[in-house]
């Protein structure tokens, strides 16, 4: 039974993939020939059609199509009109920064924005609640390259430190990683606040303080729980987008990840990069996706198939 | 008795919420004292501060609650003045609270195993075998079969009856001194609630608990305590000892409430229910002097309205029984009748309704892989089985059954909600029971309308009260004309005795009577020849539910309508139909005129039914019977009688694997039983009202 829902699941997460990546390849054909735009404009008009015949845009966009896909199936993801390497290669140099950087950022927003948000929901209309909520009101209306560049300016005021421009240290990784943790753990704080308080009043919970079950065991064993699926839920959503890359923090950062990798390819019309990228986004957020929905199973009981 | 010393002694407790609007006194002045073994009961309807009570004991007030002065005495100390941690280590050792909805104390996501060994583990040091062990044993205390499975189940895997035994074990697991019980069975089917309140009776007995009862239901705190407390607006107006209270209640409002709930004494045309006017104060409402003042009937100006009450001592009272009221003394409480005015029965007319043979199978399809495999993809769920009656114009038509036995399934097919499977339903020669609501012409629609169950829901929030109700006549074409429509809407809050500015309110304005008021006057909007009218007072407070009750049967005096009244609760049934369909999982198991439902011969589930609905009356004498067991889930029925797994009367195999016959006690009486009708007849009545002369009792009189 359960292994037919997980195939149920998977079929589905296969063909969001495919609709994506499908609508990528249209979209992306339709916005301009990229021979003309990779050309410099003042090469003549049949060096612009050799690459065409060459990339293959004189064929017709079904025949295109069907092309890119069936090399794709094959695990042929195609080359950079660029440089003439193959993309994956050219992605996966980047990989290993962004997931170090969504990485980080994403437990600065689970160990930060989760017990905040618990806090919050505990010393429910106090002055910590009214603080952590400002600050989460703050986190997520701050707009993050204009967080990023008031790091960027207070670190080099501080420190005397000019932080940025590709560098891989400590304090390089650790002020992108909070421009792009903070939003993250804005919206994690208020989330978990409200699904927390709402668990805190139900029934059970009285119950469990009838027993005379202490504090801590109450929120952690009976509370949090409870209160996990909408937390889980809004986790996977930004787990999946941090993996994927922040375009505009990796860009103002100058963070050498994907983020800044996709920009540089849609500048200069690089399709096989950016729909190998594209691509892998899709990947990412379904996965997370499933290994949400997957979660949800183990958290709560009453979804688990008898 | 060795122990003279109270468990619990409450003093002068005074509970207030702080709202932004200001302080809110919601519990004012109360005094309990619970001896070693007692059980008290504390009454009232809502927002009377009876769960605060609670609350407080728990020393669980919420962000915005507490204690403004008065003492909480448990075994001499006071809990006012103990630390968060003491407070911990009596709580689900020495005092345990049981709540209101079983389902809802349980924590969905951990094992039962979980949560009852907890108990132990956190106020005993003892190992994890030895809490399983202890669990294993105080849920076979609580007669629930099988220990392993239900401590290995979550939640949700048992039934509701199930649920409370696992709640009820969960607070008796490390022996308190005193329990607290919040409504613990308003949530369950009544022949459930029976074998739970015996369960409770005889755990509390073999342990010595002492116990808080808390309930609205005064036949169940009759049921159940040794001591009454009735509550109004926040603070006690009547105590006393169930016999003395029950038996000469002094407070007119504990008085108005027996007026109010429908004894088997009561009779609608000789003796109907006499409701309490009005309704209870808002706690910033309240007025000088005497709460209860504007509703009494025994108010007097100048006396009633000027310092606040206190509570007196019932002189000549054996009993300890005080009393809020200064004027106990002087009103002839007993002089009076307590019921209303007599009235004239309404003479039964032609035949409105016919039900023959009428089905209602839903499809349950399975997609799992086995079903599929197996073939059995798509089984059958028989809400209705061959459902067979009459009701004529003016006849009230009672359905009574508990969840799962099809009759709202009923109500839904005869809406045109959902259509039926087979059979036919012929309302006014026409047949319906296949045409949906959507196929049916507006003459058909407006004159079969619904009273819903729960007044809250039913009403948009977003629209006046005037213009729901308008716009139900325009869409019954009753009438088009903008000004007669505003006249029949006003003649329409005349009748169900709502002032006529409600035409410009909102629902959110209302209260649940009076939005329930609404509910009857959209229903009767377009001079419907039936009503159905699905459990309208369940969701009510008694007083308010008596009005209601009655406004509802003076409607359809003067319509000479045809009302349908579901319910599962047999006293209001008694009171006020003329037949009883009594139906279990889908088929009716005995019908007939409401005398002869309510006198021998039953059908054994009638019979348990009657036994398993509480009392308010003392010198009532009841059989008891306590159906063991829960109620099949009607997915997978009993092959032969569906009533054979829980029947105290079974006879036999022929019980479980043949449907029973449908016998013919007297005319329009059918029982559907395998037992001889013979037999059926020598069985003694459930209940037995002593007559009139042995009723009258005088006081005990304390001796000077």
């Amino acid at each position: 039974m359960n292994a037919q829902f997980l195939l149920g699941k998977i079929i589905r997460s296969v063909i969001t993939l495919w609709i994506t990546v499908s609508l990528a390849f249209v979209l992306l054909r339709l916005a301009g020939d990229p021979a003309e735009a990779l050309i410099p404009p003042d090469a003549g008009p049949e060096v612009v059609e050799y690459y065409r015949v060459k990339w293959g845009f004189d064929k017709p966009i079904h025949v295109q199509y069907f092309k890119y896909f069936g090399a794709l199936v094959r695990g042929d993801f195609g080359f950079s009109l660029h440089t003439g390497k193959p993309v994956h290669d050219i992605v996966f140099q980047k990989v290993p920064n962004t997931l170090l950087l969504g990485g980080t950022a994403f437990l600065i927003a689970l160990f930060v924005g989760i017990p905040l948000g618990v806090l919050a929901a505990l010393k429910r209309n106090s002055l910590i609640d009214r603080v952590v909520m400002s600050f989460s009101v703050f986190a997520f209306a701050m707009p993050n390259f204009f967080f990023g560049l008031l790091l960027i300016l207070s670190a080099a005021m501080i420190f005397h430190t000019f932080v940025g421009a590709g560098e891989l240290t400590f304090w390089s990784l650790i002020l992108p990683a909070c421009t792009l943790g903070l939003a993250n753990v804005g919206s994690l704080a208020r989330f978990t606040r409200s699904t927390v308080l709402e668990t805190l009043n139900k029934p059970f919970m009285a119950a469990a303080l009838a027993k005379g079950v202490g504090m801590s065991r109450r929120i952690v064993h009976h509370a949090l729980p409870n209160a996990a699926i909408p937390i889980v839920t809004l986790l996977g959503l930004s787990l999946g987008g941090l993996i994927a890359g922040s375009v505009v923090t990796e860009t103002v950062f100058g963070w050498p990840g994907v983020g800044s990798l996709l920009i540089r390819a849609v500048q200069t019309r690089d399709l096989g990069v950016v729909q190998f990228i594209v691509l892998m986004v899709a990947s990412t957020m379904t996965a997370v996706n499933l290994m949400v929905d997957l979660l949800y199973l183990v958290i709560d009981p009453r979804i688990r198939v008898k | 008795m060795e122990n003279q010393s109270p468990i619990l002694d409450i003093k002068n407790l005074c509970i207030s919420y702080y709202t932004r609007a200001g302080e809110i006194p919601a519990v004012v002045d109360f005094s309990l004292e619970v001896k070693q073994g007692e059980t008290i009961g504390i009454v009232g309807e809502s927002g009377c501060g009876k769960s605060t009570v609670a609350m407080a004991i728990m020393q669980h007030m919420g962000a915005n609650g507490g204690i403004k002065s008065g003492s909480i005495k448990f075994k001499g100390r006071d809990m006012t003045q103990m630390s968060a941690e003491e407070l911990r280590q009596l709580r689900g050792s020495e005092i345990a609270m049981i709540y209101q909805e079983p389902f809802a104390s349980l924590n969905p996501s951990l094992k039962i195993s979980t949560q009852l060994m907890e108990v132990p583990l956190t106020h005993e040091s003892i190992s994890v075998d030895e809490a399983r062990q202890r669990t294993i044993q105080i849920l076979a205390d609580v007669k629930l079969p099988d220990p392993e499975r239900i401590l290995n189940s979550y939640p949700h895997q048992l039934s509701g009856g199930q649920q409370q035994r696992v709640v009820i074990a969960m607070g008796l697991l490390s022996n308190p001194a005193l329990l607290l019980l919040d409504e613990p069975t308003t949530a369950l089917d009544v022949t459930v609630e029976a074998g739970i309140v015996k369960l409770i009776a005889d755990i509390s007995k073999k342990y010595g608990t002492s116990q808080i009862y808390i309930s609205h239901n005064l036949g169940l705190i009759l049921e159940t305590c040794d001591r009454v407390f009735v509550m109004y607006s926040g603070e006690v107006v009547e105590e006393g000892t169930i016999d003395s209270l029950f038996t000469w209640p002094r407070h007119p409002y504990t008085h108005g409430l027996f007026g109010c709930i429908p004894l088997p004494t009561a009779d609608k045309n000789a003796a109907p229910l006499k409701p309490i006017r009005g309704q209870l104060p808002l706690p910033f409402e309240r007025p000088q002097g005497c709460y209860f003042g504007p509703r009494c009937d025994h108010f007097v100006q100048g006396r009633c309205d000027g310092e606040h009450v206190e509570m007196e001592q019932i002189k000549g009272s054996a009993a300890d029984h005080r009393a809020r009221c200064l004027r106990w003394n002087e009103i002839e409480i007993d002089a009076e009748i307590p019921e209303g005015a007599a009235k004239a029965a309404i003479e039964v007319g032609k035949r409105v309704l016919e039900v023959k043979k009428m089905k209602k199978y839903y499809e349950v399809v399975n997609n799992s892989f086995n079903a599929i495999i197996s073939g059995n993809r798509v089984r059958q769920v028989k809400a209705n089985e061959e459902l067979n009656f009459i009701a004529h114009e003016g006849e009230t038509v009672a359905i009574v059954g508990e969840s799962g036995c099809g009759k709202s399934t009923f109500a839904k097919v005869l809406m045109g909600l959902e259509t039926g499977t087979d059979g036919e339903i012929i309302h006014k020669g026409n047949e319906i029971s296949e045409i949906p609501v959507k196929s049916r012409s507006s003459g058909q629609i407006s004159s079969l309308q619904m009273v819903f169950q729960n007044p809250f829901d039913t009403l948009n929030p977003s629209q006046t009260i005037g213009s729901q109700i308008s716009r139900v006549i325009k869409m019954f074409d009753i009438e088009k004309n903008k000004d007669k429509i505003y006249e029949m809407v006003m003649k329409l809050l005349d009748t169900v005795k709502l002032p006529r500015d409600f035409y410009y309110r909102r629902p959110r304005q209302l209260s649940g009577g009076q939005k329930q008021r609404i509910g009857i006057a959209r229903a009767f909007a377009g001079n419907p020849s039936m009503v159905i009218a699905d459990e309208p007072v369940s969701a009510l407070d008694v007083s308010v539910a008596a009005a209601v009750t009655e406004l509802l049967m003076e409607i359809q005096r003067e319509h000479k309508t045809t009302l349908l009244f579901i319910s599962h609760d047999l006293s209001v049934v008694r009171y006020l139909s003329d037949r009883v369909v009594v139906m279990y999982l889908g088929q009716i198991m005995e019908r007939g005129d409401t005398d002869q439902i309510f006198s021998p011969p039953y059908h054994p589930y009638t019979e348990a039914l009657l036994s398993a609905v509480p009392i308010a009356d003392p010198e009532v004498n009841k059989r008891e019977i306590v159906l063991e067991g829960n109620i099949p889930s009607p997915l997978n029925p009993p092959k032969g009688c569906p009533f054979s797994t829980r029947c105290h009367r079974r006879i036999g195999e022929i019980c479980d694997s043949q449907p029973p016959p449908d016998q013919l006690a007297a005319e329009r009486h059918v029982i559907k039983c395998h037992i001889p009708l013979e037999e059926l007849e020598k069985i003694e009545p459930v209940i037995s009202i002593p007559d009139a002369s042995a009723r009258i009792r005088k006081p005990e009189t304390v001796s000077q």
